[in-house]
């Protein structure tokens, strides 16, 4: 009875096991580091060359940020010095949570030196309001009340002195001031009518600061009107704009988040025309100026939109770019959203709007009005936005391409138009025109480009080859930069969050999508083994075509290109030479299709296609901890999608979809009966089950037939491992019947005791 | 005797493969809209059809220094709704010394107004987990009972990476959508018992094959339109 319940436990337990049998990779993440060969969510060296003109190709993907720019040295504008400076200082970038030290710190470190002072409480900036149907925060302690806050200090430390009993209790009060910032309220309170005039006016200052942060904005509003009033206070110069801030306050946050009180910000908004009048109120008119922009933003934003917009195509404009173009974003964002009216409150011809809009929006009525544009005004950034839409069939094509003859080298349009005209020309079947173009301009301007323009004419040059030679030639293209490929979801674009951010790989020579799909999915296995022997390619390209050739043509059963490829793999790949020999040395067909399975189980890393950019950075001969390894089918879905690694590698995205609309790279300079031996062996591939049922069957087979061979233990061992880390879509009894054989064939060898689970 | 035993451990394993579905959020509709860092108007929504987890804030941990940024973006509803407040966190490195700052920023999304129930976004790292575990567990520990606590997760965490089964959560949302190339196919393989109950999509990514019986979450990459959420509660209706 005993010996039965084991049995049932047993049972049971292996029932369990069979439940959490693990299935195959998940495609959510890892969001490992890619190669990026040409850039489309930013420029290349934005902050360096794309700022100082060179523009390398513009590309609709950029975020505005850039094309502003962009548009700017088309338009013959430019930016000196100060405006990149200016444009790319970090408060551009900056988040509220970024500044919260910086300007904090300089409170606390003013405050330290007040002696005897409470401990400095937390701060944080942030107010929430929610009520029943509304959630909104807001920063209601920007950095200038802390930078204030501390200057004050300092001021009255020089007056009063730093042991002064007066200059404590200002701490002490500021503190309850800065309490309100995300709680409240707390408020501070008034000095006795005998105190020291500077204090009182001070505390009384404070008072209306604390009202202001604590959401009493009209109680506010009126003290800082009788401050106003008060002539022998400091802060009375300031305070009538601090009562429209009150005012604006309450127009943006009265109304529980739908939107803001019209007819308020209109009071505010004549309120501050009247501080901008007052000469003697001029200490307070940048400020002021600011507020009224963020108030005629609102009210008016097609005007607003249009005066930004003119503002950015100023000349010596640093000391206004940067706030133009970040409020120019803004509102372009929220009539893009439909906020605001949407687009159709624009007032007035807008150059730059338009020239983005169309840019961006690149479809078939936005070519129509670029290319209407351009012939209508002649100017580069038209010209540059109908060339990036116009495809070969166009009736503009032509007309175009002959215009882009008029754009010099030293244009910061050359390389954008140059690409688009070849483009054009190899669209409209004028191929061996456009090969002479690429190779005139690769050879005079290829070394100073920026590698993600220079790879982009590799690509179109690649696209036009003639040969097969010059097909290698041009698959061979260095990484620009590295990116993560994955995009987060939160929400809108922002230049800093289209940086790369990687740690960046040393650059070395790798295929794109476009080279590798012709290879992988077009090329006829014969002429992979000519680009191993061949030096067109650099060497590591040269090793990845042969390892994956040879096991290519080891799954299409191709022993002849198998067997001439293996020295050359042995060359490029010294790790692999003592495997391969087993491979060369094998007496029969089927014994060396074993031996090559062997030395597949051995290196994870070997699979029956080239990789797109970094690839596998796992040594070949390690399990790579994402599950790369080996190869899964490569049999299409239902939907003609592929599964596993090897798909995401294989779809063409942008930038290299411009050249390839369709997705779809072809092999034109094959044969054709090169290139139906290209297409065959790739249907044939796609008969071959994923490596881990391939190799475990192969293996079980072998070690049933030659039990004695010594490999056929850790053959299995390996099979066994391969259905744990391989690429399996259906499930399969191979992993069992390899574990099975293993421990009845070899119980005793240290290969089964390793295999202590099947999967 | 033999065939008394085999009745009986089918029985047992029957037994204990039945689990009945029983919804976790009973007080929840079937449907939630992600609202997120973007300023949305959802007060048409009907309160008996769909309700609101929103982006309540966002918690940055780097090392042991925790950065809070709130939901910076307005958020009206129609009175009445289910809400649920989410707190994304984002993380470098986080250290144990950040652990009880990151769970005061949690747990102050719960005073919000309204706000029945809490779902954390953590995409956690294999080495971030312990870290996640222990914000999950002391959370728990303080949140009134009543307090519904949710996670997304990530779509291998439900299929075979369940380090989230023995969590005190009350479901995990896989989050089916910004995979990949391809549309996701494999609910079938969502195993983990927490990931039972939900399922989070996104209305630019259709799903090749809609998991059925669930609570839906829609994210939407844009603000919400009455026309556009009207469409994605018709088509989650569907197959739901």
């Amino acid at each position: 009875m005993a010996i039965r319940l084991r049995n049932a436990a047993l049972l049971l337990f292996l029932f369990a096991g069979l439940l959490s049998n693990p299935p195959d990779l998940s495609s959510c993440g890892p969001f490992l580091p890619t190669a990026a060969f040409s850039f489309w969510t930013v420029p290349e060296d934005a902050q360096g060359r794309f700022a100082r003109g060179q523009l390398g190709i513009v590309q609709p993907g950029f975020p505005r940020f850039y094309l502003i720019i962009a548009y700017r040295y088309l338009a013959g504008i430019g930016l000196n010095a100060e405006e990149q400076s200016a444009l790319f200082a970090r408060e551009v970038y900056q988040t509220p949570e970024a500044q919260q030290p910086e300007a904090i710190d300089q409170w606390k470190k003013a405050r330290a030196r007040v002696a005897g002072s409470a401990a400095q409480p937390d701060i944080s900036l942030f107010k929430s309001i929610s009520g029943d149907g509304y959630y909104i925060n807001y920063l209601n302690c920007g950095d200038n009340a802390f930078h204030n806050a501390a200057k004050t200090l300092e001021g009255r430390i020089g007056h009063f002195g730093l042991q002064s009993p007066v200059v404590k209790q200002w701490v002490a009060a500021q503190d309850r001031v800065f309490a309100n910032c995300s709680g409240g309220p707390s408020i501070p309170a008034p000095l006795e009518g005998t105190a020291d005039p500077l204090a009182r006016t001070d505390r009384e200052y404070q008072i209306a600061a604390a009202h202001f942060y604590a959401g009493d904005h009209d109680v506010a509003e009126q003290m800082f009107r009788a401050i106003a009033e008060d002539k022998g206070s400091p802060w009375s110069a300031t305070a009538p704009y601090l009562a429209v801030r009150c005012v604006v306050r309450k127009a943006t946050l009265s109304v529980k988040g739908q939107g803001f009180d019209r007819d308020q910000l209109s009071a505010a908004e004549a309120q501050l025309q009247k501080i901008l009048n007052d000469p003697g109120r001029s200490a307070v008119h940048p400020a002021a100026r600011r507020l009224l922009d963020y108030i005629r933003a609102r009210l008016n934003p097609g005007e607003r939109m249009h005066s930004l917009a003119q503002a950015l195509l100023q000349k010596n404009a640093q000391a206004t770019i940067q706030q133009s173009s970040l409020d120019y974003r803004f509102l372009y964002d929220q009539l893009e959203n439909g906020n605001f009216g949407g687009f159709k409150a624009l007032q007035g011809d807008d150059e730059l709007t338009s020239w983005i809009q169309a840019f961006q929006a690149h479809d078939a009525g936005s070519a129509k009005k670029a290319a209407g544009m351009w012939r209508a005004k002649g100017s580069l950034p038209w010209l540059v936005a109908a060339f990036s839409m116009t495809h070969g069939e166009d009736s503009a094509g032509s007309e175009l391409i002959a215009a882009a003859q008029k754009v010099g080298h030293d244009s910061p349009a050359y390389a954008t138009v140059a690409f688009h005209a070849i483009r054009l020309m190899e669209e409209s079947n004028r191929r061996a025109e456009a090969r002479a173009a690429l190779d005139k301009l690769l050879a005079s301007d290829g070394a100073l480009m920026p590698g993600s323009a220079l790879n982009l004419f590799r690509a179109e040059r690649m696209k036009a080859a003639a040969d097969w030679e010059e097909f290698l030639n041009y698959s061979v293209r260095v990484p620009a930069g590295t990116a993560i490929a994955f995009t987060q979801y939160t929400g809108d674009a922002r230049p800093e969050m289209e940086e790369p951010d990687a740690p960046q790989r040393k650059p070395r020579p790798g295929f794109d999508v476009d080279a590798a799909k012709i290879l992988n999915e077009q090329t006829p296995v014969e002429l992979w083994l000519n680009a191993a022997q061949r030096q067109t390619l650099p060497q590591p390209m040269r090793r990845e075509v042969a390892t994956a050739g040879w096991v290519r043509s080891i799954l299409l059963g191709d022993e002849k290109t198998a067997r001439s490829l293996a020295p050359t793999v042995q060359n490029l790949a010294p790790e692999l030479k003592p495997s391969l020999e087993a491979y060369l040395d094998a007496g029969d067909a089927r014994a060396r299709t074993f031996a090559a399975v062997f030395v597949m189980l051995r290196n994870p890393g070997m699979r029956p296609y080239v990789q797109v950019g970094f690839g596998r950075e796992t040594p070949v001969n390690k399990i790579d901890d994402f599950r790369d390894n080996w190869w899964c089918s490569f049999a299409p879905d239902k939907d003609g999608s592929l599964p596993g690694y090897y798909r995401n590698a294989s779809i063409i995205g942008e930038p290299l979809r411009e050249l390839y609309q369709d997705g779809a790279p072809k092999a034109q300079f094959l044969a054709k009966d090169e290139q139906e031996r290209g297409k065959r062996e790739w249907s044939q591939l796609a008969t071959v089950a994923a490596a881990p049922d391939y190799l475990a069957a192969q293996t079980i087979d072998w070690a049933k037939s030659n039990p004695s061979d010594p490999r056929a233990a850790e053959a299995l061992h390996l099979a066994v491992r391969a259905t744990r880390y391989g690429c399996s879509e259906q499930k399969t009894p191979y992993s069992k019947q390899a574990f099975d054989l293993l421990h009845k064939q070899y119980p005793d060898s240290e290969w089964a005791r390793k295999t202590k689970y099947w999967y | 005797m033999r065939i008394a035993v085999i009745v009986l451990i089918a029985t047992a394993i029957a037994a204990l493969a039945y689990r009945p579905q029983r919804d976790p959020l009973p007080e929840f509709p079937r449907i939630m809209i992600w609202a997120w860092e973007r300023p949305e108007k959802l007060d048409f929504i009907d309160p008996r059809e769909a309700g609101v987890a929103f982006l309540a804030r966002t918690v940055t941990v780097r090392g042991e220094i925790v950065n809070i940024r709130p939901r910076m973006q307005p958020l009206v509803v129609a009175p009445g709704l289910a809400m649920m407040a989410v707190v994304r966190v984002e993380s470098q490195d986080p250290q144990p010394g950040a652990r009880i700052a990151v769970e005061h920023a949690i747990l102050d999304a719960t005073e919000l107004h309204g706000v029945r129930a809490l779902q954390i976004d953590y995409d956690a790292k294999a080495s971030e987990r312990d870290f996640y575990r222990g914000v999950i567990q002391d959370l728990r520990r303080v949140l009134p009972a009543s307090m519904p606590l949710s996670i997304t997760a990530l779509a291998s965490w439900c299929e075979y990476d369940d380090w989230i089964s023995g969590l005190p959560v009350t479901e995990a949302v896989p989050m089916l959508f910004r995979m990949g190339a391809e549309p996701y196919r494999g609910a079938e393989r969502l195993r983990e018992r927490k990931c039972q109950s939900s399922v989070g999509i996104s209305t630019d990514e259709p799903l090749a094959e809609p998991p059925r019986g669930r609570r839906v979450y829609i994210f939407h990459p844009r603000s919400w339109s009455r026309e556009e959420l009207r469409a994605a509660i018709q088509e989650v209706r569907r197959w739901q």
